[in-house]
């Protein structure tokens, strides 16, 4: 499903200061319908990581092979048509549009994709139902708690089947008990809909939940 | 003391916090970026507007200290002056006056324009309107005007000291020459090509004189010779223009003015000199405080841009001043140091502008002179190049006035600003989340994404303000004109564009749903975030709302006086051709023996003739304009109310024009006194028509009648019908060769009429830069307010970024919502244009000028206008977008968590 291999990144630095290797030499597979968690300290470069294989930040060298293309070398446009089809992204803060409603929150992605708004709806109303929002769907985002808004962005990253779903401390803005429920909740949608999952997080405890654990050290991943 | 320490370590903090940043960061050269842009810009827009606005005061000034500078220089040490019409009054009141106990001296004086008969061409097209081709001569009496301590007596002027040579002693009484001003030299020399010989045209006859000298310190064109001289020289045996007055020690001014008052004939009047000033500022007026409203437009549109240049800088320091009010700083203090960079803006802006005001004046008055392109002061500038800087006046007050304005539009710009930097939450603004609604007024920030429960809340406050302000706006363009000065109505035209600013929101909530069927993704998304952020479109579209209504009401006022002018001239010029015998001259003028002459002229079937003179009405009143003339034939007369034909055998006829009508307050029916050869002749007013050549008002009187009254036959101008077949071009040629090239001018009436239309499109010139210029400030406006919302959205356009969307759709999202902000804006602007145009038409125009004209929508112009600034307001968001979001979204949503 998803393949890194040899990749490295270094970030510039100001003189005469050099540059920092971010990640150097770094391999890595992903299996479909795979759930990896990545771990590591602050500024190990994990969330650096889940954007290059976003194709949102470019490696310095190496390829990263999704669903058997390189993407890499490929444009902007082609890039974004790719996340279109095939990535979800599960954030931290949410990034919930407030001048939409639920519901047209979660169909976003279908409607990116040119799904009619009808069928877009229907197929949005049952992801919300499937994430216990059923009845939220015409409120507006500034009437849900942050547990409910995270549950809209994970029916938002599932909604359009991707496959691979890409989460940046989905559970990081919220408290002990809305964590592990809105993880269970992810970890079960992306099970679900047969998705693979890549969990960037600093909780030992959610690592826990993924089926491979991986940790950033020193710009190489290591299996823990 | 410990008042003072705290005043002064509030002044650091201020300086160390804001102003350092705002010169250093944001009007710098260390920072250029769209912040620095949009700061820098802010302080151009403000500089402008003060700048227009000081710009005419001081050209006005200008204007007016030239002509009272002129006006002492003959005035001397006058108490009073008898003054008559332009045709001059009987010179028996000089010798009653004379022999006045109370008066110490008199001195009699005769005003000619005279014509230069120069090598012009007789084609009206041909030749510059205003081209000076008239030259002003004073026929004085050299041994009274001595005692006046007049300048023109001074060294080396019309008095030689004692020990000349005897021939030259009184060169001043000979009646073949004249002395000239330096300038009246230079014109000399460039119009006939020497200056050794004044030609003037008498008639259609041409005179010389011989230059016996030059003026001292007389700025303007002027000839002086004797008076009796000038009298014999110009036909004018027996008349006078003026008599200036002394009193004798002790009597007192007023009593004397009320007791001479009464001896004066119909149509002169005694007054103080000054009162001639305060005549020709009263002149002005309207024009000028129409040009000033204009400016203060332009400053009110660039207040706008400091709102949301400092919007914008607030938006991206929400951060730092969550953090100065976690360090504890009050709200108070970070209020303070916003609106001290708004008033920094202003201050600059101000200086500035106060800077570019002189150099404005500097190019106007190189360009079209004092008269500000409307015509009113014909003089040249007495200074060329470089040195007309130092004639320019210092003017403090006007100075003064037009700082404050700038300061304030700093200020008021950065008030609403200045309240969200207050308002910070430090908690939340350290998070940095929601970062555009926490900066949004409290009123429109309450509506959220969802119609229902909000939608009732968007319509009720506007249209309660809706229901407070279109009263007023009805009541105040019912005003009458304060001191001629339609501040009713103005009134109006500022409450119609706060209610067009604030009716953007209701417009947002009833034209946006209607677009509801447009499938495309990023319509749909600039659509439903419009819907539910209104407060955007207000910010956003606040300053083209105000642009646009200002452009689109001029567009057409002007449109409709344009049209009304055309109207007008067609209905004016019947005739086939058209003969004057000089613009503008007293001295050139056709007889009758001319008049046989053209008649003779093969092909001409009929002529018709108008004798124009300039009457004086009252003490205070502006010269009144009487045309004897007939009103049917080959001159036309565009009547609004009454008939062409008269009737009563027992009064004379007259019709008046509408600008008079208004100014004298007479109807048809009533009847009017006219000042003729020193007697009040009363009419009854037959017809009142439109007139747009006479500001102060005309009356027009039967030939026939005029003559048997006066006893004048000259005549100004001649009207001519031609045969069916006779070809105009070889009639031009007769006539050209019957006079002598260049004697008269000829024309056709579509040449006056195209002629006329370029000089109303040159006195309209400034309005349309102005126009431009806040057009140019508004989108300027939508590009600042942009860059706010943009980068408070950052986290929003990274998402989407995230989820698929490309570059070029989110360009396309941000460039629908430019546009659809845009066209919020223009929709409100043209409704709010429409209604000013009518005030300015119906109000203004009736109050300031006193005339009248038809509505004409230019509907393309106006279409134009529209879509080319929804356009551009579309291109502009696009491109500050791209530029902004070049970061990429990373940064963008990863700033948000």
């Amino acid at each position: 499903m998803l393949e890194l291999h040899a990749v490295g990144k270094v970030l510039p630095n100001s003189p005469p200061m050099p540059p920092r290797v971010l990640f150097d030499e770094l391999d890595f597979a992903l299996a479909a319908g795979e759930c990896v968690a990545i771990i590591g300290e602050s500024g190990s470069g994990k969330s650096s990581l889940l954007n290059c294989i976003a194709g949102l930040d470019r490696i310095d060298q190496g390829r990263i092979v999704l669903a058997g293309e390189r993407i890499d070398a490929l444009d902007d446009d082609r890039l974004a048509l790719i996340r279109r089809h095939q990535l979800g992204f599960v954030f931290q803060a949410f990034h919930i549009l407030p001048h939409l409603n639920v519901l047209d929150n979660v169909a976003l992605p279908l409607w990116l994709l040119r799904v009619d708004q009808a069928a877009a709806a229907v197929e949005a109303r049952a992801m919300l139902a499937a994430v216990g929002l059923g009845s939220r769907a015409e409120d507006a985002p500034h009437n849900l708690s942050g547990g409910e808004l995270q549950r809209v962005a994970i029916a938002r990253a599932l909604a359009h089947r991707p496959q691979l779903v890409l989460a940046d401390e989905p559970t990081g803005n919220l408290d002990p008990l809305h964590a592990a429920e809105v993880l269970d909740l992810l970890l079960a949608q992306v099970r679900v809909r047969q998705a693979a999952c890549v969990l960037v997080t600093h909780s030992q405890r959610a690592a826990a939940r993924a089926d491979r654990v991986l940790e950033l050290v020193d710009g190489r991943l290591r299996r823990c | 003391m410990a008042g003072c320490g705290d005043a002064e370590t509030m002044i650091a903090l201020l300086r160390r916090l804001f102003l350092r940043r705002l010169f250093l960061r944001r009007l710098g050269s260390q920072y250029l970026g769209s912040q620095s842009l949009g700061s820098t810009l802010a302080v151009v827009a403000v500089a402008l507007g003060v700048a227009l606005g000081l710009a005419v005061q001081l050209v006005h000034q200008l204007a007016i200290d030239e002509f009272s500078r002129g006006m002492r220089q003959f005035a001397g040490a006058a108490d009073l002056q008898v003054v008559g019409g332009r045709e001059g009054f009987d010179e028996a009141l000089y010798l009653t006056l004379a022999r006045d106990a109370e008066l110490a001296s008199t001195s009699p004086l005769l005003r000619v324009v005279a014509r230069l008969p120069a090598s012009l061409p007789t084609s009206l097209p041909e030749r510059l309107p205003t081209e000076n081709e008239t030259l002003e001569v004073l026929g004085v009496d050299l041994f009274r005007l001595q005692q006046f301590d007049s300048p023109l007596l001074e060294r080396h002027g019309l008095a030689q000291p004692a020990g000349q040579a005897g021939d030259q002693r009184f060169a001043g009484l000979l009646a073949d020459r004249a002395y000239l001003s330096a300038s009246a030299r230079a014109m000399l020399r460039r119009l006939q090509g020497g200056d050794e010989r004044l030609r003037l045209q008498v008639g259609l006859d041409t005179v010389e004189l011989a230059v016996a000298g030059e003026l001292p310190r007389i700025d303007r064109p002027l000839a002086v010779m004797d008076i009796a001289a000038a009298q014999q020289l110009f036909g004018r045996i027996g008349v006078l223009s003026q008599i200036d007055l002394r009193l004798a020690d002790g009597v007192d001014l007023h009593r004397a003015q009320q007791r001479l008052a009464g001896l004066m004939p119909a149509g002169v009047s005694v007054r103080e000199p000054e009162a001639m000033i305060a005549e020709t500022a009263a002149l002005t007026r309207a024009y000028r405080v129409n040009l000033s409203m204009l400016a203060m437009i332009a400053l009110l549109t660039g207040g706008f841009l400091v709102f949301s240049t400092q919007l914008l800088s607030v938006s991206r320091r929400q951060r730092e001043f969550a953090l100065l009010r976690a360090l504890g700083m009050t709200r108070r203090e970070l209020l303070t140091g916003v609106l001290a960079e708004g008033g920094l803006i202003g201050v600059i802006g101000s200086l500035s502008g106060i800077v570019l005001a002189y150099v404005l004046t500097y190019a106007v008055l190189s360009v079209t002179g004092t008269d500000l392109g409307a015509g009113f002061f014909r003089a040249p500038l007495v200074s060329e190049g470089w040195a007309m800087f130092a004639v320019l006046p210092l003017a403090p007050w006007a100075i003064g006035l037009h700082f404050c304005f700038g300061l304030a539009a700093g200020l008021l710009g950065s008030w609403l600003p200045a309240r969200a930097a207050a308002r910070i939450v430090p908690a939340q603004g350290l998070k940095n989340t929601e970062v555009g609604l926490v900066l949004l007024p409290a009123w429109s920030a309450r509506s959220g994404p969802h119609s229902g429960q909000y939608s009732q809340r968007r319509w009720t406050h506007p249209l309660s303000l809706l229901a407070i302000l279109l009263p007023l706006i009805v009541l105040a363009s019912l005003l009458p004109a304060w001191q001629g000065v339609p501040v009713g109505a103005y009134l109006a035209i500022a409450l119609s564009l706060l209610l067009a600013v604030l009716c953007l929101p209701v417009l947002a909530s009833v034209l946006l749903p209607a677009l509801k069927g447009v499938k495309r993704l990023e319509w749909r998304l600039a659509r439903r975030r419009l819907l539910a952020a209104p407060q955007q479109a207000v910010i956003a579209a606040a300053g083209i709302v105000v642009s646009v209504a200002l452009a689109a009401s001029m567009m057409i006022m002007v449109n409709s006086f344009r049209h009304s002018v055309d109207d007008w001239l067609a209905q004016l010029l019947p005739g086939d051709l058209y003969l004057r015998a000089a613009n503008g001259s007293d001295s050139a003028f056709f007889d009758e023996a001319d008049l046989a002459r053209i008649a003779a002229v093969e092909g001409v079937t009929s002529v018709d003739t108008t004798r124009q003179l300039e009457l004086r009405l009252s003490a205070s009143e502006p010269r009144f304009t009487l045309l004897a003339r007939a009103v049917e034939g080959n001159w036309g007369l565009p009547l609004l109310a009454g008939q062409r034909s008269f009737a009563d055998g027992e009064s004379l006829p007259l019709w008046l024009s509408e600008a008079g009508a208004r100014r004298l307050q007479r109807g048809l029916g009533d009847e009017l006194s006219l000042p003729l050869a020193g007697r009040e002749q009363r009419f009854v007013i037959a017809g009142i028509w439109r007139d747009y050549g006479r500001q102060h008002g005309a009356a027009l009187i039967r030939p026939q009648d005029y003559v048997a009254l006066s006893g004048d036959r000259r005549i100004n101008d001649v009207a001519l019908r031609l045969e069916g077949d006779a070809k105009l071009g070889q009639l031009e040629a007769r006539l050209a060769q019957l006079f002598g090239e260049g004697e008269v001018l000829i024309a056709r009436p579509g040449e006056i009429r195209a002629r006329s239309l370029e000089i109303f499109d040159r006195t309209f010139l400034i309005t349309y830069l102005m126009e431009m210029l806040t057009i140019v400030i508004g989108l300027f406006g939508i590009a600042t307010t942009f860059a706010v919302m943009i980068h408070a959205r950052a986290a929003e356009f990274g998402m989407l970024r995230h989820l698929g969307f490309t570059r070029g759709e989110l360009g396309r999202l941000i460039a629908f919502e430019g546009g659809l902000t845009a066209a919020l804006g223009v929709g409100c602007g043209l409704g709010a244009g429409l209604g000013m145009a009518w005030i300015l038409i119906a109000r203004v125009n009736v109050q300031s000028f006193n005339w009248s004209m038809d509505f004409a929508l230019p509907w393309t112009g106006l279409a134009v206008l529209g879509l080319a600034v929804i356009g551009l307001a579309a291109m502009i968001a696009r491109v500050v977008a791209a530029r902004l979001m070049a970061g990429g979204a990373l940064q963008a949503v990863k700033a948000d968590c």
